[in-house]
């Protein structure tokens, strides 16, 4: 048998790696004039974070000046303790705590969810993908008052409640983006595992699971920045529970008593609030926009 | 013993008036390459995947190695199965999908390493044991998955088309391996393709499907010298066997002037039968060049050459030779050193005696 | 000993055309009863707890909602106990006749359409942008957006506001030196008025785009380079080279984010509501902050509610067909 030289290409290879390698594929000649706009355009939409972490370090005063003060000096912590002295980081532990949990539990619903509706053919099938776009178009915010007389009724005006009201508002769209992901991985693969000897189970667990990994990161995403940025549900089943709020509300609340707006300690406050989202952001983004990319063009 | 057998096997996918594989009867023997061949949509992949339990078996019985499996998981079933597409895992190296098998059969590990170092050696591409999938080129896949196959030693081996991705040298020269490994393994091996000339070369026997239902299954040189219908008579052979259906004079098929006698029992049965036309099967080898006249009593058509074939080995001519109500065009073997130009008429000899025979009705095979 | 290698096969023996059965049938019940590959029960066992979960937390609280819109039902009612009277379609007029909620729709469609296309449009030309760009630009624009996007909602409209502040805000530094006065340089952008409405698309928009542009940009790469070389052989310019080739293939992708734009635009509330607090609140809302306001603000519970029925509705009728095409090409229906 004489040995071939590699030649790169897949077929079978699930779309993680194509943007990767289309990145990667030569692109059009004229590269510079769109590379300099490209990069003016992150840097203008990049400014009102600049602004907000500068205007972290600054001190208060700076920040009302007129011509505007572009870059902090002094450089200043003051904001980050005033912050902190507003019970930062107890709050902190609250969303983290409203938000992984709702979130694993969400991914936890939503696998199997996707599973059925992405390999098996089962009645109602189509009523269901139906249901699930349908019901991302309620708004939310108009179901607040039922869910407050139920929350009430239980006892659940709390962390508790709020992750449960937290889980299926994202359901809809998860499902329907591991769905994506799921029929991206080729029926033939999964077979392939059946014959070498695997369960069904075993099958899903060993080949489909890790090949629906970004999907699942993605989606994890998802739910996360939905539950972090929540509002109105926050503040309304919180609002009596003082020690008990997650980021948000406490912002919120930070900036409305004051009788002089502190800019600084906002700033800083926002940043903090920030930031969890940002480094788990970055640590998986190439995943997850591999991830987008099968689930938005497939689905 | 590793046996394969199918019972009266059926399966109807929902929606289709007609089953994609219908009442499949066959049966394979210890150590056989049995090919399933035939066009798209003749159930051959769905036979197979019945067989692998990836399909659902309606009704009738599937079995392997003497044991009833139909509707056992496909784990349960001890075969290896090697996919059109590959179906390799892409998230683990080459090595790891070897041994993928042989994990779940909790092979212990140094076992295991072992065969994949026999399998890896065997398909030579021990190199590449730690790359990826999407790093191979689609030759090397195949080998790795039929390495993924072999490294178990199963009741059987089901092979989907794994050729019919590969370009045409390739092609020639793996199938060649593949024959070769499984008669040095000697594993019960079912496969499955659309291209005649594989079915040819490989299999020991041959099972012809046609909408779901078995033509004939027979060994190569059987088919090809006995087909039983019309249809296994235009599908086996390259280039296809001459068909025209000619008015039938009782003991001779009328091409225009022209009279084939056709070979006795075919005849007879042709009379028995009550038949008014007949279709008249030559392949192109049956008709040659006659340049001095053919002898006496030789039956001969003319006509004029309108496109010549020349392959190298071997050419081709296309004749266009009157035929009655219409034209015949048939396709013969010609001699390399003497072919003929586009346009030329010439004079074909017909070997009588290799006529094959069909009812034009029912495509039957006439006589023996 | 190798384990591959096995002696060939020596004889071809004729066998008998009935199983012999070898030993214990096989486990997994009678064969010839299970004709089918996956247990029936699978898909819904599978996807059930999700739709419990969906069924009980949005379900129950939808249809005690739909309820409560043909009632009169007030905090009142909520405090003393008393259940709601019927009152047909009362709330629904109310709404319209001294609810303002014809001014609240029409405000949020021009929001919507604003903030959809402006998101769709910015989105698909920074995704066009990085296509054309190098390596090193695509990484370093869209790690940026990631940026941007992660930044929450609050956070991002607070930092938005001081940056308009009229006095000290960099934005009416920047207009000043432009020696643009419109309307003023020391104006106070959030007032109220259309203005408002204005800035808190602006700070949709922005928050938008970082998801659009980086998913039509994944869905660009995967238009094969082909397609636009046998346009461009053919003499196709650029514009129609994006009409034949570039939007029929991103069409689905393209259909999905309008339809979730405009699902999540219309009833947008984080932004819209900060803005309004800041600049006191006025008339100048859209869906999302009316149904609150209405249901929560003034206590109205059943007007509360019809307007989120109300909402749901429209919202369903604008994006039917989109969502109906892709129902479709997911091969369901």
């Amino acid at each position: 048998m004489s040995g071939t030289t590699a030649v790169s290409g897949s077929s079978t290879v699930v779309v993680t790696e194509a943007p990767r390698r289309a990145l990667r594929r030569g692109r059009h000649r004229h590269t510079a004039p769109f590379s300099a706009l490209a990069v003016i355009a992150a840097l203008l939409w990049l400014f009102p974070v600049y602004w907000m972490v500068s205007g972290s370090f600054k001190l208060n005063s700076d920040l009302i000046t007129s011509p505007p003060t572009w870059w902090p000096a002094p450089f200043s912590a003051l904001g980050y303790q005033e912050a902190f002295a507003g019970n930062f980081v107890e709050h902190l532990f609250d969303s983290l705590e409203v938000t992984c949990a709702s979130v694993a539990i969400a991914m936890v619903l939503s696998v199997g969810a996707a599973m059925a509706v992405a390999r098996y053919r089962f009645r109602g099938r189509a009523s269901l993908l139906v249901m699930l776009i349908g019901v991302q178009m309620i708004p939310f915010g108009g179901l607040l008052i039922p869910m407050y007389v139920y929350l009430n009724q239980f006892n659940l005006l709390n962390i508790p409640g709020l992750i449960l009201v937290y889980i299926a508002p994202v359901l809809p769209f998860t499902i329907w983006m591991l769905r994506g992901f799921v029929v991206s991985v080729p029926k033939e693969v999964e077979e392939a595992a059946l014959t070498d000897g695997c369960s069904r189970v075993k099958a899903f667990m060993t080949v489909v699971f890790p090949l629906i990994a970004p999907g699942l990161v993605a989606t994890a995403i998802f739910g996360f920045i939905s539950a972090w940025n929540e509002l109105v549900y926050a503040t309304t089943i919180l609002a009596a529970n003082g020690n008990n709020w997650t980021l948000p509300v406490w912002l919120e609340e930070f900036i409305t008593p004051t009788a002089q707006v502190q800019w600084n300690a906002i700033f800083a406050g926002s940043v903090l609030y920030t930031l969890p989202v940002l480094i788990f952001f970055l640590i998986i983004q190439r995943r997850m926009m591999a991830g987008l990319t099968a689930g938005a063009v497939k689905g | 013993m590793a046996t394969v057998e199918y019972q009266h096997a059926t399966c109807v996918y929902r929606g289709m008036s007609s089953p994609a594989v219908d009442d499949l009867n066959l049966e394979i023997e210890d150590g056989e390459l049995m090919v399933l061949v035939g066009p798209s949509g003749s159930g051959k992949s769905t036979a197979l995947r019945m067989l692998a339990g990836l399909e659902v078996v309606h009704s009738g019985e599937v079995l392997i190695g003497g044991r009833v499996v139909t509707g056992m998981q496909p784990k349960a079933r001890d075969i290896a199965m090697v996919f059109q597409s590959y179906a390799l895992y892409p998230h683990l190296t080459i090595r790891g999908n070897l041994a993928f098998p042989l994990k779940q059969q909790r092979v212990p590990k140094a076992e295991r390493e072992l065969r994949v170092q026999e399998a890896a050696r065997l398909l030579e591409i021990e190199p590449l044991l730690d790359r990826r999938p999407g790093q191979l080129s689609g030759g090397q896949r195949q080998r790795v998955a039929m390495g993924r196959a072999i490294v178990r030693q199963p009741q059987a081996f089901l092979m989907d088309e794994p050729l019919s991705n590969l370009d045409a040298k390739l092609r020639v020269q793996t199938r060649a391996e593949i024959a070769a490994l499984q008669l040095r393994l000697g594993v019960t091996t079912v496969y499955v393709t659309h291209d005649q000339v594989e079915a040819m070369t490989l299999g020991h026997r041959v099972a012809v499907l046609r909408e779901g239902r078995l033509q004939q299954c027979d060994t190569p040189r059987r088919l090809y010298e006995h087909p039983c219908n019309v249809f296994v008579a235009g599908f086996v052979g390259s280039p296809a066997m001459n068909l025209d259906r000619l008015p039938f004079d009782g003991t001779a098929a009328r091409a225009g002037e022209v009279g084939i006698p056709l070979p006795g029992a075919a005849a007879a049965a042709a009379r028995q039968a009550g038949l008014s036309e007949v279709v008249l099967g030559l392949r192109p080898e049956s008709l040659s060049r006659a340049l001095d006249g053919g002898g006496d009593g030789a039956t001969l058509l003319s006509g004029a050459v309108h496109l010549v074939e020349d392959t190298g080995a071997d050419a081709w001519v296309h004749v266009d030779a009157p035929g009655g109500s219409s034209a015949l065009r048939l396709v013969a073997l010609a001699d390399t050193r003497r072919l003929p130009t586009v346009g030329d008429r010439i004079v074909l000899a017909v070997r009588v005696g290799e006529a094959h025979v069909f009812n034009p009705a029912t495509g039957e095979r006439l006589g023996d | 000993m190798s384990a591959v290698e096995t002696t060939p096969a020596t004889s071809r023996r004729r066998f008998s055309v009935f199983p012999r059965g070898r030993g214990a049938p096989p486990a997994g019940g009678t064969p010839q009863r299970q004709r089918r590959l996956v247990p029936g029960w699978l898909p819904y066992s599978l996807s059930g707890p999700a739709l419990l979960a969906i069924g009980l937390v949005i379900g129950a609280p939808l249809v005690v909602s739909v309820l409560e819109s043909f009632q009169h039902y007030t905090s009142f009612n909520l405090i003393q106990g008393i259940p709601g009277a019927w009152t047909g379609f009362t709330n629904y007029v109310d709404l319209v006749t001294t609810g303002g909620l014809l001014a609240v729709l029409y405000q949020t469609l021009l929001f919507t359409i604003s903030t959809v296309g402006g998101t769709l449009i910015i989105g698909l030309a920074l995704a066009l942008l990085m296509r054309r760009a190098s390596r090193r630009a695509q990484v370093f624009l869209s790690v940026s957006l990631v940026v941007c996007w992660a930044i929450p909602q609050v956070a991002s409209t607070e930092v938005f506001i001081q940056l308009f502040d009229g006095a000290y805000g960099p934005i009416a530094w920047l207009l000043s030196g432009l020696h643009i006065n419109f309307p003023n340089a020391q104006h106070d952008w959030f007032a109220n008025g259309q203005v408002q409405l204005t800035m808190a698309a602006i700070m949709v928009i922005w928050g938008a785009v970082p998801f659009v542009a980086l998913a039509l940009f994944a869905g660009l790469l995967q238009i094969p380079e082909e397609l636009y070389e046998a346009a461009r052989v053919d003499g196709a310019s650029f514009l129609a080279q994006m009409r034949l080739v570039t939007v029929p293939l991103l069409l689905p992708i393209l259909m999905l984010l309008t339809v979730l734009s405009v699902i999540w635009d219309a009833g947008v509330f984080n932004q819209v509501y900060i803005v309004d607090r800041a600049g006191g609140i006025g008339n100048n809302t859209t869906l999302g902050v009316f149904i609150f306001q209405v249901g929560i603000g003034q206590a109205k519970f059943g007007e509360g509610a019809a307007a989120g029925v109300v909402a749901t509705v429209l919202i369903g009728i604008v994006t039917f067909f989109a969502v109906r095409q892709m129902v479709k090409s997911t091969g369901a229906m």
